[in-house]
């Protein structure tokens, strides 16, 4: 019989539900948040963040807006359509999350291109503003990461993505951001080097990185900033449900493995 | 070129539509049609007359069909990894959502997704083992031994069903931990990579995980210890 040792205690600064009312991050939600603060604003206090300034919230709509791109042949969102072709929205959303956990494409990726910037602005120190040693910094890391994250465009030769972020950026002043000027300097020279051109993953990541978020907050934003992209892909394909993507015609799949042939037992004539 | 029929502007070629892709999906393990194969060998007149269902498993995940001792050893060690008891998440998540009203595609996914994540976890712990077994030579790392008396028990049972099976494993007789010990078995039949050492420690816990979550009676809320683990709020400012 259990129930004889002592019950274990988590802590935890999430949340409490009152008689009357829901604590969050130290506020009351009803009386703190509801009418004072953005679904942004929200989401930062969720990962111990601070309460965003009205602008800062409005950065991060015009973010996410800018990212809209949910044509469903880009990979991420195939996978929205393959999960979601048995009916189910939600397994469309939720089935490509976890297989987009740990790559270098799609949402997962902002995380790693943050990392990667952080760790560059520390190897810089307050030597940031000078190019030589931006240029050694780079040299140092690129020794380690051949394909650094943030830089590649598979299939074209620029991201269509990168104008209207660097736009959006002009417009809310945020330019001279220390991320976002550090991913600006690094992009040509990246590009010299090993002649991979920036994409909007560096410059998000700049951007997140100059709200004050960390590369491990920043896995949230990957994930949030893109969410249109998977509730298109997932809503359109579980209404559609189409017999093609639950299974493709013969016609359309290619054989390339092992030729036929007996088993051992089958060839030996014994079975067990 | 696509043209919209509402008056749109028609729309520019993009990368994908100026890319030559290929024409069709390749298939490498499972070959389709009315004879499906599994790497070559045929599943109905072949591999379920001389094969159980472990060793099929493990013809999928090798590429070859493995010697009876081995298919044996698979067998075994897949029984031994087959409890995974509801004190641990994935089988907890599961039985939480069949509680909360989960249908059978929503336990099964969630069991097998906290499997896949419990398999992860178990195989980079022992990244120092596998990389040891990849070796082949010198002494197990001490991280993989145990004087744990329930882990000598557990590999010396172990140790007896293989040996009945005529399987015999080196590692087992180094006094590893029993987890040690059934990597050990499966990198030893030929799963020698992560990916699928965490797919055979994933498959071989699924059904009884899946059964425990399929005995919770859905919506029996008050069955559940929902203070347990008892998660205690504080806010950021009490420290």
């Amino acid at each position: 019989m259990a129930e004889t040792g002592e019950r274990p205690v988590l802590p935890t600064q999430v949340g409490h539900v009152g008689p009357d009312h829901h604590r969050f991050r130290g506020f009351d939600v009803g009386r703190d948040l509801v009418g004072h603060e953005t679904y942004w604003s929200v989401i930062s206090l969720a990962i111990g963040g601070p309460r965003l300034a009205p602008d800062d919230s409005r950065l991060l709509d015009d973010l996410a807006t800018s990212l809209v791109g949910p044509d469903p042949r880009i990979w991420p969102w195939k996978l929205c359509r393959l999960m979601s072709a048995y009916g189910r929205f939600s397994t469309g959303m939720a089935g490509p999350l976890i297989m987009m956990s740990s790559g270098s494409v799609g949402p997962a990726a902002l995380a790693a291109v943050a990392r990667f910037f952080e760790e560059l602005a520390r190897e810089l120190g307050p030597d940031d503003a000078d190019d030589a040693a931006l240029g050694r910094a780079l040299d140092h890391k690129l020794e380690r990461s051949p394909r650094p994250p943030g830089f590649g465009t598979p299939f074209r030769n620029q991201d269509e993505r990168n104008a209207p972020i660097l736009a959006l950026v002009r417009a809310h002043g945020r330019e001279r951001g220390r991320y976002f000027s550090l991913v600006e300097r690094a992009a040509p020279l990246v590009l010299e080097k090993k002649q991979l051109p920036m994409n909007a993953a560096a410059l998000v990541s700049g951007i997140c990185l100059d709200l004050g978020f960390s590369s491990e907050q920043i896995d949230v934003f990957g994930i949030l900033l893109l969410v249109a992209n998977t509730v298109a892909n997932s809503f359109e394909g579980s209404r559609t449900a189409p017999a093609v993507l639950k299974r493709l015609p013969r016609e359309f799949v290619r054989y390339v493995g092992q030729p036929p042939r007996p088993s051992p037992r089958a060839a030996s004539g014994k079975t067990p | 070129m696509s043209e919209p029929t509402n008056g749109a502007p028609p729309r520019r070629a993009g990368p994908i539509d100026v890319e030559l892709w290929p024409s069709a999906l390749s298939a490498r393990v499972v070959e389709p049609g009315p004879v499906p194969r599994v790497h070559g060998y045929d599943v109905e007149a072949d591999l379920a007359r001389h094969y159980s269902f472990a060793e099929i498993a493990l013809i999928a995940l090798t590429g070859s069909a493995p010697e009876r001792s081995h298919g044996r050893a698979f067998e075994i060690a897949l029984a031994f990894l087959a409890p995974v008891p509801v004190s641990e998440a994935p089988a907890h998540a599961a039985g939480l959502a069949r509680l909360i009203g989960a249908d059978a595609s929503g336990v099964i996914s969630g069991a097998a997704m906290g499997l896949a994540e419990r398999a992860r976890h178990v195989v980079a712990a022992h990244a120092e083992l596998v990389a040891w077994l990849d070796a082949g030579s010198g002494p197990p790392p001490p991280s993989v031994q145990s004087d744990d008396p329930e882990d000598a028990s557990a590999v010396a049972r172990l140790r007896e069903a293989l040996g009945e099976a005529g399987a015999a494993f080196p590692l087992l007789e180094a006094s590893p931990t029993r987890m040690a010990a059934l990597l050990g078995v499966l990198h030893g039949v030929g799963l020698t990579d992560a990916p699928r050492l965490e797919a055979a420690l994933s498959l071989a816990a699924l059904p009884a995980t899946i059964a425990e979550a399929f005995a919770v009676k859905p919506f029996a809320f008050f069955t559940y210890p929902m203070d347990l683990p008892a998660f205690r709020y504080v806010e950021a400012a009490d420290g």
